[in-house]
């Protein structure tokens, strides 16, 4: 069975990878692309969606483009690999006229997306606001398999720490939850030597993939991480394959304050509050594994 | 001149009040009414907007809106009466449930308040007026959708926020105390605002023998009209009393007033309002920078911390005595 799934996106070299992957891999079927603010402006996340998306030959993936800021702020960007433009030419295909928050309520509410997931590796506001205006949303989700958070860190992750309180609003909604926190992306770092066999695939998706990666390489090398962290495409890799990625039953709560830890994924993980669990949070994966997803599902 | 308004209600025995002055102003062309969570719960908010409009016999659309305030609900606690589950007791309660007129068959429109409100604003061929006496939950919600609505406002008139006079704590007035994040995005969105506090709607008072002599015009506006203020006047005794005897503020209807004849607001000063969110005894404050203390602040809003009570009365009596 093709599980079909919508992306939500700040593009973004790891999203760009996700999205050549969701949309290549046989086992799914990207349904849409939702650019959000994040890592970098909205303009920027809608043009680099683009421009990604048509040079990895998946024009036909609409794009609805969704909120420009946060619930409530304050604006925060990342930087790095995060806020490059993609290395792809300026595209000709144009966002759909209809607003993210629009198509989610739209989309779901018809009935459409009753066995789509909903993948959020971005800021999770477009979901939030459309919950506020349209709450019956929740039962109509099946589920999110989401790229955000660290179930083990004091300090925030960037996708809840950009709009903490849109997190908060859905991770208390009651849709069913996997997680891909910082614990599982941090050991599934990719090499030089892996993004190289991917390129040898030699399809045009898979060396944009290589393009993009080649770009995370360097500059996560440099940084001294001993390889690159392709965040966003943990989570793709986790919906193909759920076996891949180890995860166990948390409870899990946003913090909205904080002097130092406002977008905490504040987690019971060592069970020691005995709390009722409300998120499969990854806590472990097959770094080889995920390679060779990556491979199969760009050839 | 005619304006073409945006009405957002949480209704509400003044923000009813409102709706029958705006709909039986000949300057006033009501494109719609929208509902938001405030006094009561969304289905109740909404079902009293129908009831008045339906009261009134005017074929004036009505957008539900959000149920839930942006984010103020999520700290367990912070509005534990919010979406309102009943007065604190029974003698405050200047509202009551349902508004006292008949249940109606009318129905919301399908579109919901949010979009119907993004979708106006950006089609529109000539800038609107928005009036928003409740909760500023939808209009936040809109500007976070699509920013550029701005551009085709003409203006925001505000029932909110206090300057020296607060209502639901000590610090803080009732609509930006129950979405107060809602209040600071649509206090610093850029558009012109101006703002009817607490201050100006207790000094445009309403008197029992004023609201008996509106009951006059015998037609049924304005019998609602004078039920509603005179209920009011029973709350208000028990709630926050008046210096004036057998006085209540209508807060809304004043916002609607301050449109028509912008002299109703008195001792208006242009001012950056910031509204303050933090934890504790400020929540949902008001705070009005009149020593310019916060020199990188923009001027955001004129505020009226005064009212011409004679103009308002006056005012009431033509809309309510119109037969329009």
């Amino acid at each position: 069975m093709v599980q079909k799934v919508i992306m939500d996106v700040d593009t973004g070299c790891d999203d760009a990878v996700a999205m050549l992957l969701a949309g290549h891999h046989k086992d799914l079927e990207l349904v849409a692309a939702l650019p959000v603010h994040g890592n970098a402006p909205l303009e920027q996340t809608i043009d680099n969606t683009l421009r990604l998306l048509e040079a990895g030959k998946l024009a036909h993936v609409p794009v609805y483009s969704g909120a420009e800021a946060p619930l409530i702020g304050p604006i925060i960007r990342g930087s790095g690999d995060q806020i490059v433009r993609l290395p792809f030419p300026e595209a000709t295909i144009k966002p759909q006229p209809n607003h993210a928050v629009n198509f989610l309520i739209d989309y779901y509410m018809s009935g459409a997306g009753n066995e789509t997931v909903y993948m959020p590796i971005a800021p999770l506001t477009n979901l939030a606001l459309a919950l506020r205006i349209e709450p019956r949303l929740k039962d109509r989700i099946p589920r999110i398999v989401t790229m955000g958070g660290a179930y083990s860190s004091n300090f925030a992750e960037f996708n809840i720490a950009a709009d903490p309180e849109a997190a908060n609003m859905v991770y208390t909604s009651g849709i069913p939850i996997t997680m891909v926190g910082l614990e599982v992306t941090d050991i599934a770092k990719v090499q030089q030597m892996d993004v190289d066999s991917i390129r040898k695939l030699n399809t045009p998706w898979a060396i944009a993939a290589a393009d993009v990666m080649d770009i995370v390489v360097d500059i996560h090398v440099k940084h001294g991480l001993g390889g690159a962290i392709i965040f966003d495409a943990c989570a793709v890799a986790a919906l193909i394959e759920p076996s891949v990625m180890e995860t166990r039953q948390m409870h899990i709560e946003i913090e909205l304050r904080g002097a130092a830890t406002r977008g905490c994924t504040v987690s019971d993980f060592k069970a020691w509050k005995k709390l009722t669990p409300n998120v499969d949070v990854g806590i472990g994966i097959d770094r080889d594994r995920f390679i060779e997803i990556m491979r199969e599902g760009l050839v | 001149m005619t304006y073409k308004v945006i009405l957002d209600v949480d209704t509400g025995s003044d923000d009813a009040i409102a709706i029958m002055a705006a709909a039986l102003s000949n300057e006033i062309e009501l494109l719609g009414i929208t509902t938001v969570n405030g006094n009561r719960n969304i289905d109740t908010t909404t079902d009293n907007t129908l009831r008045v409009v339906s009261l009134l016999g005017k074929n004036i659309p009505v957008y539900k809106g959000c149920a839930l305030p942006l984010v103020s609900t999520l700290l367990k606690g912070r509005r534990s009466n919010i979406p309102y589950k009943g007065p604190e007791s029974k003698e405050e309660d200047v509202h009551g449930d349902h508004i006292p007129s008949p249940e109606t068959n009318m129905k919301a429109q399908p579109q919901h308040a949010v979009f119907w409100l993004v979708d106006t604003l950006l089609k529109t061929k000539e800038k609107l007026t928005l009036i928003f006496v409740g909760p500023l939950t939808n209009l936040a919600m809109a500007l976070r959708i699509a920013p550029t609505i701005i551009n085709n406002i003409r203006e925001i008139i505000i029932m909110g926020g206090g300057y020296l006079v607060n209502n639901i704590t000590s610090g803080a007035e009732f609509n930006f105390w129950v979405d107060p994040e809602a209040a600071k995005i649509v206090m610093d969105c850029g558009a012109p605002i101006r703002l009817v506090p607490l201050d100006a709607t207790h000094a445009a008072y309403v008197t029992r023998a004023e609201a008996e002599a509106i009951r006059q015009f015998n037609t049924p506006p304005a019998i609602l009209c004078a039920d509603l203020i005179i209920r009011r006047i029973n709350g208000y005794k028990n709630f926050q009393p008046l210096a004036v005897p057998d006085a209540v503020p209508v807060h809304d209807v004043l916002a609607i007033c301050a449109l028509l004849k912008p002299e109703v607001l008195q001792e208006c000063m242009e001012v950056n309002v910031d509204i303050s969110f933090s934890p504790g005894i400020t929540d949902g404050m008001s705070l009005c920078d009149v020593g310019n203390r916060n020199r990188s602040a923009a001027h955001n809003a004129v505020v009226a911390r005064s009212a011409d009570r004679e103009l308002f009365i006056t005012m009431l009596n033509q809309l309510f005595g119109s037969s329009r």
